[in-house]
C-alpha cells in the first residue's frame, strides 16, 4: 500500500485555479486573431449558415418541418459543444503533459476547465439562438422551457464530462485514440437528426435506435420546447415516456464510469505521460 | 505523528516501467497482444524513510539519475510511490521547478496570474502582491509582452518573483540555484536567509555543495536509489564530493594500468615501476586522512645500470597544480643503481593537503646537474583523496597558523 498525505488545494482555491485555467484557455486560442472571443460565435454561426444553404434552400430537406432552420441551429450549437468539449478534454490532460510532470494540482481540474471552455462557448452560441428564436414566429417555447432547457443542457453537460474524463485518462495510454474518436464523431454527426428532421427517416425502428441516443433525446427534446413541439422525442416514437430515463440513465453512467477511470489513473498521470 | 515532524516519509518505493516497453498505440495492440507486455522495472527509489523536522533547512543530495527528483516528486505528490507512505504536516508548495505553466504566448501579467493560481492564490490575492511581484523582478516596463519575448534571464527573475510570494509552511525547491547570474543568485541567498530566519521548513534539492553547506542543517545523500547517509550537511557534502573523487580515482587507475602494458611492450625502458603505494599509519590506503604525516613508498627495477641517478616524485592537484615534490638527491646525493635491481624508496610527507584528489607522479633522472638528463618520467604514477579536512575548501593547503588579533 501506498499513499501521500497532503493538505493542498482547498475547494476555494481549486476554483479560482479553474478560472486561471478557463481564462488561459480563452485568451491563447483568440490571442492571435483580430476578432477575438467574436470567433467563438462566428464558427458556429458559420457551420449553420453552410448548412443551411445546402440542406434548407438546395435540398430543400426540411420543407414540410415546422421551423426547420432553428432546429438546425440548435442542433449545430449542442453538437458542437458536445464535440468540442469531448475532443478538448481528450487532449488535455496529454498537452498539459508539463505542468503534471512539475506541480501537484488537482488533474480533474484539466478536463473540467476544457469542458467549462466549450460550455461557455455554447452559452455565447445559445444566445445567438435565443436573439433568431424570439425574430422567429410559430414557436414552442413557453414557461416550460425555462426548466426543461437548463435540464437538457445539464445532461447534455453531464454526458460530456463523463467522456471527456474517460478520454482524457485512456488518451494517456492510448495515442492513437484521437483518431478514433475523430472518425466516430463524424459518423455521430451523421447518425443525430442534426440536419435532417428525424421524421424523414420512415423506419420505425431506425428511428428507436437512432432515439436511443442521449444526444438525439436531447436535440429533439430542446427542439421541442423551443422550435417544434410536436417534434419525434421518444414518448412518442416508442409509445412509453419510461423509455426515455435509457439515455438519462446512460448520460449518469458515462459521468460516473469517465469518474471512475478518471480517478484511478490519474495518479500514475506523472509517469504515464 | 509528531507534531515536530513536517514530512514522514516511511519505507517509499518507486518503479517504473520502462518507457519502450510500454504500449501505446493501436498498432501494438494489434500486432502483438501478448508479448511485449512483460513489466521490465525500473527502480527509481528503493525503500527510503526519513523525517524532516518542522524549521528545519534539509538537503538531499545525489548524482543524476540517483533518485533524488523521484523522490522530491513523491513528496510533492507528483508521482504515487509504488510502496510506503509519505505524510506532510502543514501546507506544502512544490516549486519543483520556477515558472511552471509559463505559456511563451501570453503576457507576463497573464503568467503572473497564471503562475500564481498554480501557487493556491486567488486573482484577488495576486492583485495585492503584483506590483511586489513587477518590482522585485525589475521587469515593469516588459509586463504586456509576451513572454517568448523575454530573455531567459527576465523570465527566471519573473518565475522566482511569483515564487517567493508563496506563504507556505513546507517549501520544496529543486536547483533553483542553477540557473541565473550572480546578481540574481544573491536574490536567491538573500531569499534563503530570510526564510530560514522564519523558521520554515525547506527542502533543497542541489548540486551546489558550497549552498547545501551554507543553508542545510541537515542532509541526505541518495545514491543508487537508496539512501546512502543521513547526517550533518557539511559532512554528507564531503561524502557526496568522495563519490566523484573515488570514481575518478578508479578512472585514473584504469588508465595508468592501460598506459603501463602499452609502456612494456615498447622496449628499451630504462625504469620500471614495481609499485608505487600510499600508506598512513603502516596500512596501505586510498584515502588519506588530512592533517596526518602519510607515506608515499616507490619500488622500481632498474632496466640497466643508472649512474648519478635522483629519483623523485611530486603531488599534483586535480588542476594539475603541484603542490609538492621531493627527490632522493636531497637526502642521498646522486646514486649509483647497477642493473636489474630492486629499490625501494619512502617518502615520508607531513600532510598539509587539503580535502580533495591527488596523483603522484614519478620521474627519474640520470647525470649530476648541469649534465642531467630525465630518462623515465610517469605521469599519475598512483592516485590518492584526502578526506577529513575541515578547512576551507578552496584553500589548496592548510597547516597551523598562529592567528593573533591586536585591536
Amino acid at each position: 500500500m501506498s499513499s501521500i498525505k497532503h493538505e493542498r488545494f482547498p475547494l476555494k482555491k481549486q476554483k479560482s485555479l479553474l478560472l486561471e485555467m478557463i481564462r488561459t484557455d480563452f485568451k491563447l486560442r483568440y490571442q492571435a486573431s483580430a476578432l477575438g472571443y467574436i470567433w467563438s460565435i462566428l464558427k458556429p454561426l458559420f457551420t449553420f449558415a453552410i448548412l443551411y444553404i445546402i440542406f434548407a434552400l438546395v435540398l430543400k430537406l426540411g420543407a414540410r418541418e415546422q421551423n426547420y432552420a432553428l432546429s438546425l441551429l440548435l442542433g449545430v450549437v449542442l453538437w458542437s459543444f458536445f464535440a468540442e468539449a469531448t475532443s478538448a478534454s481528450l487532449v488535455s490532460i496529454v498537452s498539459s503533459g508539463n505542468l503534471i510532470r512539475k506541480i501537484d494540482i488537482p488533474r480533474y481540474l484539466i478536463p473540467i476547465a476544457s469542458t467549462t471552455a466549450a460550455f461557455i462557448n455554447m452559452l455565447l452560441s445559445l444566445v445567438v439562438f435565443g436573439v433568431f428564436l424570439l425574430l422567429g414566429s410559430n414557436l414552442a417555447i413557453g414557461w416550460h422551457t425555462l426548466w426543461v432547457l437548463p435540464l437538457l443542457i445539464l445532461e447534455l453537460v453531464v454526458m460530456s464530462l463523463g467522456f471527456g474524463f474517460f478520454f482524457a485518462a485512456f488518451y494517456v495510454k492510448l495515442r492513437d485514440l484521437n483518431y478514433i474518436w475523430e472518425v466516430i464523431r463524424q459518423a455521430l454527426f451523421y447518425a443525430i437528426p442534426i440536419i435532417y428532421p428525424l421524421s424523414r427517416i420512415n423506419d420505425i425502428e431506425i428511428q428507436k435506435i437512432l432515439l436511443m441516443n442521449p444526444l438525439t433525446q436531447i436535440i429533439q427534446d430542446a427542439r421541442s420546447v423551443t422550435t417544434y413541439d410536436k417534434i419525434e422525442r421518444i414518448p412518442q416514437v416508442f409509445g412509453s415516456g419510461l423509455y426515455e430515463l435509457i439515455p438519462i440513465i446512460f448520460a449518469i453512467l458515462s459521468l460516473v464510469i469517465g469518474v471512475w477511470y478518471f480517478s484511478r489513473h490519474s495518479k500514475y498521470f506523472a509517469e504515464d505521460l | 505523528m509528531d507534531n515536530d515532524v513536517a514530512i514522514k516519509v516511511k519505507g517509499v518505493s518507486k518503479h517504473f516501467i520502462l518507457p519502450h516497453k510500454k504500449r501505446n498505440s493501436l498498432k501494438s495492440f494489434f500486432l502483438n497482444p501478448f508479448s511485449n507486455y512483460r513489466n521490465e522495472k525500473q527502480h527509481a527509489l528503493d525503500n527510503v524513510s526519513f523525517e524532516v523536522k518542522k524549521g528545519e533547512f534539509f538537503g538531499i543530495i545525489g548524482r543524476n539519475g540517483s533518485g533524488k527528483s523521484t523522490l522530491l516528486k513523491c513528496m510533492a505528490g507528483v508521482y504515487m510511490p509504488t510502496e510506503g507512505s509519505i505524510t506532510v504536516n502543514g501546507s506544502l508548495v512544490p516549486f519543483i521547478e520556477l515558472g511552471v505553466g509559463f505559456d511563451p504566448e501570453l503576457s507576463g501579467r497573464d503568467n503572473i496570474y497564471l503562475n500564481g493560481a498554480l501557487l493556491g492564490f486567488s486573482r484577488k490575492e495576486v492583485d495585492k502582491m503584483y506590483q511586489e511581484i513587477v518590482d522585485f523582478a525589475e521587469l515593469e516596463k516588459f509586463m504586456d509582452q509576451k513572454l517568448k519575448n523575454y530573455s531567459s534571464g527576465m523570465q527566471v527573475r519573473l518565475a522566482f518573483s511569483v515564487a517567493i510570494q508563496a506563504k507556505s509552511d513546507i517549501l520544496l525547491l529543486d536547483e533553483v540555484l542553477a540557473v541565473g547570474d550572480s546578481a540574481f543568485q544573491q536574490k536567491c541567498t538573500d531569499y534563503f536567509t530570510s526564510i530560514k530566519k522564519k523558521k520554515k521548513t525547506i527542502i533543497l534539492v542541489s548540486h551546489n555543495m558550497q549552498a547545501v553547506e551554507r543553508f542545510c542543517d541537515r542532509a541526505l545523500l541518495i545514491d543508487n536509489s537508496t539512501i546512502q547517509k543521513i547526517g550533518d550537511s557539511s559532512k554528507i557534502a564531503e561524502m557526496y564530493e568522495n563519490i566523484f573523487l573515488r570514481e575518478k580515482m578508479e578512472k585514473l587507475n584504469g588508465e595508468r594500468q592501460q598506459k603501463r602494458r602499452e609502456v612494456l611492450s615498447a622496449s628499451g625502458q630504462a625504469v620500471e615501476i614495481k609499485s608505487v603505494k600510499v600508506t598512513q599509519n603502516g596500512k596501505k590506503v586510498k584515502e588519506v586522512n588530512a592533517q596526518k604525516e602519510f607515506e608515499v613508498e616507490v619500488l622500481l627495477l632498474s632496466k640497466r645500470g643508472l649512474k648519478e641517478a635522483n629519483i623523485g616524485i611530486n603531488i599534483k592537484n586535480q588542476d594539475r597544480i603541484m603542490l609538492l615534490s621531493a627527490d632522493t638527491i636531497a637526502e642521498l646525493g646522486n646514486i649509483d643503481i647497477p642493473k636489474n635491481k630492486k629499490v625501494k624508496i619512502i617518502y615520508k610527507i607531513s600532510n598539509i593537503l587539503a580535502n580533495g584528489l591527488y596523483t603522484i607522479n614519478l620521474g627519474v633522472v640520470e647525470g649530476a646537474i648541469p649534465n642531467d638528463e630525465v630518462i623515465f618520467r610517469e605521469e599519475n604514477s598512483q592516485e590518492f583523496i584526502i578526506t577529513g579536512s575541515e578547512s576551507n575548501p578552496r584553500a589548496l593547503a592548510h597547516t597551523n597558523i598562529d592567528v593573533r588579533v591586536q585591536v
